[in-house]
């Protein structure tokens, strides 16, 4: 399910993981076979998404995944996989999936932060415009802010320690009526 | 009226009976106190005050929230036409007239203020603009964009401290002069500009 090559190289992958001191992050491209994401692709589209809409802290599509998605996102190659690039045994991932599109968008909270964790991200937007904006963003609080870049089947793994929080970007107008789907992980 | 209200202002907006609709029109205002003035600066101001603005730097702003272009605070400006508009905003004839018309207290002499520019795709999100010693928000719209091409300032009904559905809007239209209350109700947002350009002076008068 994994592209062979980053089953090869774990160790180095968990060098670059944690080298970057202020947000240790990773994104690998083409992570799944072409019919893995094929079949995760296939499926999102199905799923009873539920907007949810506050406008001070979020606007977005959201669903749990079906069970044949948990089928890959539940898979032992997949948690081992995480559990060798952070270095920590993950015991198990809370899955949400997101479906963005125009003026769909999340905002930092003061008064909601996060506990400090590790985020897993699937890309899932094939046919998202790039000028579109609904980036998923981290930020410090202290001016640095990291941008995920928007990529189909990448997998991105971000250690968020407590000061860093995330958002994503309005999405504009360029989204049309595309969809822009997310299935976001939380390692607990 | 003073003579300097009436340098700026058109005679309209400066004639007592009309400031007595004026005031009832804010109080009453729904979802929230505010005004909006069309044609409210002499027409002549106005265009000397777009050719000045147009001559300033703005920078890019970002962040959740929103996505614009801004220019420093104006009280640094070294435009002589943008001096004199900052000048008038805090004269005290002048906040004694917002005073007679919002019933709130501002003080003279004390304001922020700057240029925005939105364009393709930049927006602000809904929000309140609490923070501490605002009293009144104003924007001073130099150009005009209809409603098919965005940028409408929303004005959101609230319920239990959260805005709901948006209940008013205010349209971008050349030489308007537009204000609000600030208070935990003023939920307002500034919709995605789809095309054309809003420029606008936009600031917070202070109480304190």
């Amino acid at each position: 399910m994994i592209h062979k090559a980053y089953l090869q190289s774990t160790d180095k992958l968990r060098t670059a993981f944690r080298s970057a001191k202020v947000l240790p992050s990773l994104t690998l491209l083409d992570i799944l076979s072409p019919s893995a994401y094929q079949q995760v692709c296939r499926q999102l589209p199905l799923l009873s998404f539920i907007r949810e809409e506050k406008s001070l802290s979020h606007s977005y599509g959201e669903a749990v995944p079906s069970p044949s998605l948990n089928s890959v996102l539940t898979s032992a190659e997949l948690y081992d996989f995480i559990s060798a690039i952070t270095g920590r045994k993950v015991g198990s991932i809370s899955w949400k999936i997101y479906s963005l599109t125009w003026k769909d968008y999340t905002l930092l909270h003061d008064q909601h932060r996060e506990k400090a964790g590790v985020d897993i991200i699937l890309d899932c937007s094939a046919e998202w415009p790039a000028p579109a904006g609904g980036q998923i963003m981290y930020t410090d609080g202290r001016g640095n802010v990291f941008s995920i870049p928007v990529r189909a089947n990448a997998l991105t793994i971000v250690y968020r320690s407590r000061r860093i929080q995330r958002y994503i970007q309005y999405c504009n107008h360029y989204a049309q009526n595309k969809k822009r789907y997310l299935v976001m992980g939380k390692v607990q | 009226m003073t003579s300097l209200l009436s340098t700026w202002i058109t005679p309209e907006y400066l004639h007592p009976s009309k400031i007595t609709s004026l005031q009832h029109a804010f109080k009453t205002g729904k979802p929230f106190p505010s005004l909006e003035f069309p044609r409210f600066f002499h027409p002549e101001k106005a265009t000397t005050l777009l050719k000045a603005l147009s001559t300033e730097k703005f920078y890019p702003k970002e962040a959740d929230l929103f996505q614009f272009k801004q220019t420093n605070d104006l009280v640094s400006t070294a435009n002589p036409v943008l001096q004199e508009f900052r000048k008038f905003l805090v004269s005290p004839e002048f906040v004694e007239y917002l005073r007679q018309l919002t019933n709130t207290k501002c003080l003279p002499g004390k304001i922020d203020m700057a240029g925005t520019l939105y364009e393709d795709t930049d927006f602000l999100l809904c929000h309140d603009d609490q923070l501490e010693h605002r009293a009144i928000a104003f924007f001073y719209y130099l150009s005009d964009l209809p409603v098919k091409k965005g940028g409408t300032l929303n004005l959101y009904a609230s319920e239990k401290k959260q805005p709901t559905t948006v209940a008013g809007t205010i349209q971008p239209k050349f030489n308007t002069f537009a204000f609000f209350k600030v208070s935990p109700q003023s939920f307002h947002s500034v919709a995605e500009v789809l095309a054309g350009q809003r420029l606008a002076i936009s600031g917070w008068f202070h109480d304190t």
